[in-house]
This record gives structure tokens, sequence and C-alpha cells, in this order.
């Protein structure tokens, strides 16, 4: 449990770096300094930006339970990322920069038209906005059950935190800010890996964990099988992935914010590409610390149940003795698996081929105990208390922090949650800011006042989100339908913003009605396909699809009804 | 688009940066098919 040191060392974590967002982008001004930070960022700055906006508290809680429970395979997810970055770099940097633009929706303006333009910032606003809430929701869920402090609490202090830095100094802020974050959230995970790694048997060494968890089935990186409905293989990360990060970069205000905050365009490019180049190997760290952690319980007792909290109220309910009775089963069944894993390897160390066989079956034997016990405990628990969450697989990296890291590092392990948490929400904090100042009241409501007034409105936008998010985020608990809608709200509105960058981008001929008329049509299938065909078609594919659709009936239009290929 | 309006560090154009990712990519993906091709069971 927490000690003093732990609570002093995550405070003044979080207060320090929040005074420091503060402090050094005080007295920001004008436009130019607000929302592009004065254009000052140097690439690296850029590129740890990116990765911290994209990175968000969930990653950093459930990336090592999904490596714990699935393996490696969760990495084929961002396969496609590099030759996103790539793209983005050849076409989407150039023409942002040469326009000079605050936000990506006002190329739509340049290109297309005002419609257009306004289309594209309000799918933007409620796809950022809808998803915002559960940014600061999923880990105030998790760390108000650690801390047991009421989720209210937890919001507010995620929510405030931020606003004191993201209000004053705007996208300066922000990157400022996240780059002392991404370091103690990176410094943080090593060190809870080191300390997996330290704490399993003295015999094994480090390229002993590849050989044991390969053994395990862990080492699963890569897939070639080409199956549509199975999520991670080579072919889904490449090509999905493709799709999803180029609509993410390329169209998400949160990413674009970013890279247009750098000193040139040669700086944004190099910040997108050391992206490409830092994502993948960071993601296998982050994954491979769930799988230390998970070879670390094939030797120690792991708990029955990661969610310790909820482990606990259910034990004061009458499915006490059934959880006894079920620990007592598991005890067993940790002894078989830990003598078969201890056998497994001294017969590697000793290359006895045989021995290693006969051991790994009995190892498969006792997981497949355990699972069902696991399973029972999950039954066990959702019977005694109805309603509660009964995966705790974003339980299992941050128990193990709590139960196992000295004190001090606890406090800066929960700290790393909370920065995380941060940093992505200040990025989408700021990017609703710009977009409702710049494309909704600078463009429509306001035109003709000075650049004070509107950066004056950013910082008020800035704060209405901000408590808009932290109000969401108190009520997603009593609406779990919102959450899982909330969960694919990318996949229903990315494909349609790609589709109307990608026209304007690629087809010279297309005209603002067209790609807003082919717009409309995409949106409407997929939020039909969404709410009337949920089963027929898996929504990872909303994405090209609509991306596909925005383009097909554009062109069509504008062959059939608006006069043909009339250069632009 | 042109990829050489701007110079960058390093390269004598952009594509040095691009073939660089490529190949780091590549590499990677090679990596990783050969870790779990040997060890994973």
């Amino acid at each position: 449990m927490m000690q003093t040191i732990d609570w002093v060392v995550m405070f003044s974590t979080l207060f320090l770096i929040a005074f420091y967002g503060y402090w050094k982008t005080r007295g920001t001004t004008g436009m130019d300094g607000y929302l592009l930070g004065n254009k000052s960022l140097p690439w690296w700055n850029v590129c740890l930006s990116i990765i911290a906006t994209q990175a968000s508290a969930v990653t950093f809680l459930s990336t090592p339970g999904q490596a714990y429970e699935d393996g490696m395979r969760f990495l084929h997810f961002y396969f496609g990322l590099p030759l996103a970055m790539i793209i983005l770099s050849v076409t989407v940097v150039p023409i942002f920069t040469r326009l000079k633009v605050y936000t990506a929706y006002e190329y739509l303006e340049n290109r297309f038209d005002l419609k257009v333009r306004t289309l594209g910032a309000i799918i933007f606003l409620l796809l950022r906005g809808l998803s915002v809430g559960i940014t600061i929701y999923a880990p105030s869920l998790i760390l108000s059950t650690l801390l047991r402090w009421d989720i209210a609490w937890t919001t507010l202090l995620i929510g405030s935190l931020v606003m004191i830095y993201t209000v004053s100094g705007g996208t300066r802020a922000v990157s400022l800010t996240q780059k002392y974050q991404l370091a103690i959230i990176m410094a943080g995970m090593v060190l809870a890996g080191g300390i997996a790694y330290s704490l399993l048997p003295e015999e094994i060494g480090f390229s002993d964990t590849f050989v044991l968890a390969g053994q395990m089935g862990k080492m699963n990186l890569i897939s070639t099988d080409f199956n549509l409905s199975d999520r991670y293989n080579i072919w889904s990360g490449l090509i999905g992935g493709l799709f999803l990060f180029l609509a993410y970069f390329g169209t998400d205000q949160s990413q674009v914010g970013r890279y247009l905050g750098g000193k040139d365009m040669t700086e944004s490019r190099l910040g997108l590409l050391f992206n490409g180049l830092l994502k993948i190997p960071m993601q296998f760290i982050i994954l491979y610390i769930g799988v230390l952690v998970f070879l670390f319980y094939q030797f120690e007792r792991p708990p029955i149940f990661h969610n310790q909290s909820l482990y606990a109220q259910a034990r004061e309910t009458s499915a006490v003795a059934q959880l006894d009775s079920l620990e007592a089963v598991l005890g067993q069944t940790h002894q078989d698996r830990r003598l078969a894993a201890t056998k497994m390897l001294k017969a590697l160390d000793e290359k006895e081929p045989v021995v290693l066989d006969q051991s790994r079956s009995e190892w498969k034997r006792a997981v497949t105990l355990e699972q069902e016990g696991r399973q029972a405990v999950r039954e066990s628990i959702a019977g005694a208390l109805p309603g509660a969450k009964t995966m705790d697989k974003d339980y299992v990296f941050i128990n193990f922090t709590m139960r196992y890291l000295p004190h001090g590092l606890i406090g800066l392990l929960l700290a790393v949650v909370f920065l995380a948490a941060m940093s992505s929400t200040a990025s989408e904090l700021n990017a609703l800011s710009s977009t409702t100042a710049v494309d909704i009241y600078k463009r429509l409501i306001q035109p003709t006042a000075d650049e004070s007034h509107y950066v004056f409105m950013s910082k008020v936008f800035t704060v209405v989100w901000t408590i808009f998010a932290m109000i969401y985020a108190s009520m997603a608990n009593q609406a779990e339908n919102l959450i899982q809608f909330v969960n694919i709200i990318g996949s229903l509105f990315y494909g349609t913003l790609l589709g109307m960058f990608l026209a304007g981008f690629y087809i010279p001929y297309l005209k603002s009605t067209a790609v807003f008329i082919g717009a409309l049509v995409a949106e409407s299938i997929i939020l039909y396909l969404y709410f009337f065909q949920r089963d027929a078609v898996a929504f990872l594919h909303y994405n090209y699809i609509s991306c596909g659709v925005v383009l097909v009936v554009a062109v069509l239009y504008q062959f059939l009804l608006a006069g043909g290929k009339v250069k632009s | 688009m042109s990829s050489t309006e701007n110079k960058p560090p390093v390269f004598k154009s952009w594509k040095g940066w691009y073939r660089l990712l490529v190949v780091v990519t590549l590499l990677q993906l090679l990596a990783y098919f050969w870790i779990t091709r040997t060890l994973n069971i």
C-alpha cells in the first residue's frame, strides 16, 4: 500500500510538471503563439509530443496486461505506422506548412469551400468531443480503485492539472510538458520492467527470458495467416493500420497541431519520421514488460484476481466460502505450474529436448486448469456483485507495481499513469479549443475581431471543453453503452474525414459539392451500418469503406451531375 | 509534391530518410518473424 514517500513523489511530480508548463509559457500572446507555439519546436520535441499524444494512460496500463494474457501479437497493430509517416511527410506536411494553417480543416476551405471545411471541423469536434471524457475516465476509474478515492477526485485532479497549463500556455505548454511527461513515463516503465526481471530466479539470464517466453507461447510477434476476422496479423496491421494512422495523423487536429508547431517543414517532417522509427520498438518494450511480469508470476504466486479492490468487496459477500476454496485450488495449480516451469528451465539449460517437451505439456495442463480456476473466480465475483466488471487485464501491471516495487517507485508509477492521462488529454483539449476558435468562432461567428480576442476565446473554449470532459468522465460510470460506443467512435468518423482530405490531395478535378455530398453519403452509410446492421460488418472495416464511399460518390457526382472533369 | 524542396539534415534528399525508415521497419519485421519462427512454440 501507499506510504508517505509515495504520496510525496506522486504529488510533487504531478504539480512540478503542471507548474513548469504554466511558468515557462505564461504571457503567451498572439494566435501564432497560442495555437502554434510560435512554430518554435525542434524535431525531437515534435516527435516526443506526437508519441505522448498517442499514448494515453490506458496504453501503459492495458498493453502489459495484453501481453500477459495474449503474448506480443498486439505489436501487429503498429506495422502500418512507418509507411503512413512517409506518406504524410511527402504530401500533407508541405501543404499545411505552405498554407500556414492553424488547423487541418482550414485546408478544406482553401481546396474546396466553407461548407466542406465546416463539415470537416464538425466531424472532428464530434469525434474528439465524444472521446475526450473517456481519455480521463478510463485511468480515473483504475486510479480511484487503487487509491480508494471517489472517481470524482481522480477525474478532478487530472482535469484541473491539465487545465492549469493548457489554458495559460496553449500549444507550447502542451508540447513542453509532454517531453518531460514522456521521459518520466518511459523511465518509470523501464524501471518497473527491470524490477520484474530482477525478481526472476537467479539462473534466468536476460536472453533466457526470450527463450522461456517463447516456450510458453508469448513470443507470437508475427502471424502471416490471412484472416479477416482476426484483428492481429501482418496484413491487418499493414493495410488496416496504414489507413487508420493516415487518418489519425493526417486529419485529427490533436496530432496535426503537434507537427504544425515544428520550427519549419524539416522539423515537422523529421518529427513524424522519428515517430515512425521509434513507435514499434517502444511498443515492443511496453509489451515485453508485460511478458516479464508473466514470467515472474510463473515462479511467484499471482493473485487469483488482479483487481484487488473488487476482490476484497466480493469477499465481504456470501461468495467468500467459494472464493476461499478457489484460492486453495489455484494455489495447488500454481505449485504444479511452477514445478513445470522450473523443469522447463532446467531442460532448456541442459538441452534435453525430451524433458523439455514433457515439462511443456505439464505446464500447459497446469495453465489450462489455472484458466478454468480464474474463470470460476470471475463468475463467482460476477454472481456476488452484479454489474461488476470482472475483466482484470488492465490491473495486472499496476497491481504488480503496487505489490512488488519499492516505496517511492510506487508513487512514481502512479504518477506515470496520471502523466500519461494528462499528456493525451492536454493535446485533445488544445485541439478541440483550436478548432472551435478558428474553424467555428472566427470563421462563422466573429470574423473581424483582433488577435487578442481570439486568444482570449481560445482560452475560454479550453476551459469549457475541460469542464465538459470532466462532467462527461464523471457520468461515464453510469453509461456502460456509451463507453463501448466511444471505443469505436474513431472508426465511425475517421474514414469520412480521410476521404475528404484524400479527395483534395489527389483528385484535382473534384469540386466542393461533390466531396460534400460524398462525405454525407459515406457518413450516413456508416451510421446505418452501425445502428442497424452491426453484425454484418466489423467496425474496423468502416475506416476504408467510408473513405472509399466518399471518393466514389464524389467522382460519380462530378461526372454524372456536375459537368465532369473540369479542373478546379 | 517535390520531396527535396528543403534539404534534410544527414541525407542529401528526403529520399534518404524515407529509405532509412523503410529499411529499419523491414529489418524489424524480419527480426520479429525470425523470433516468432525460432522461439515461439
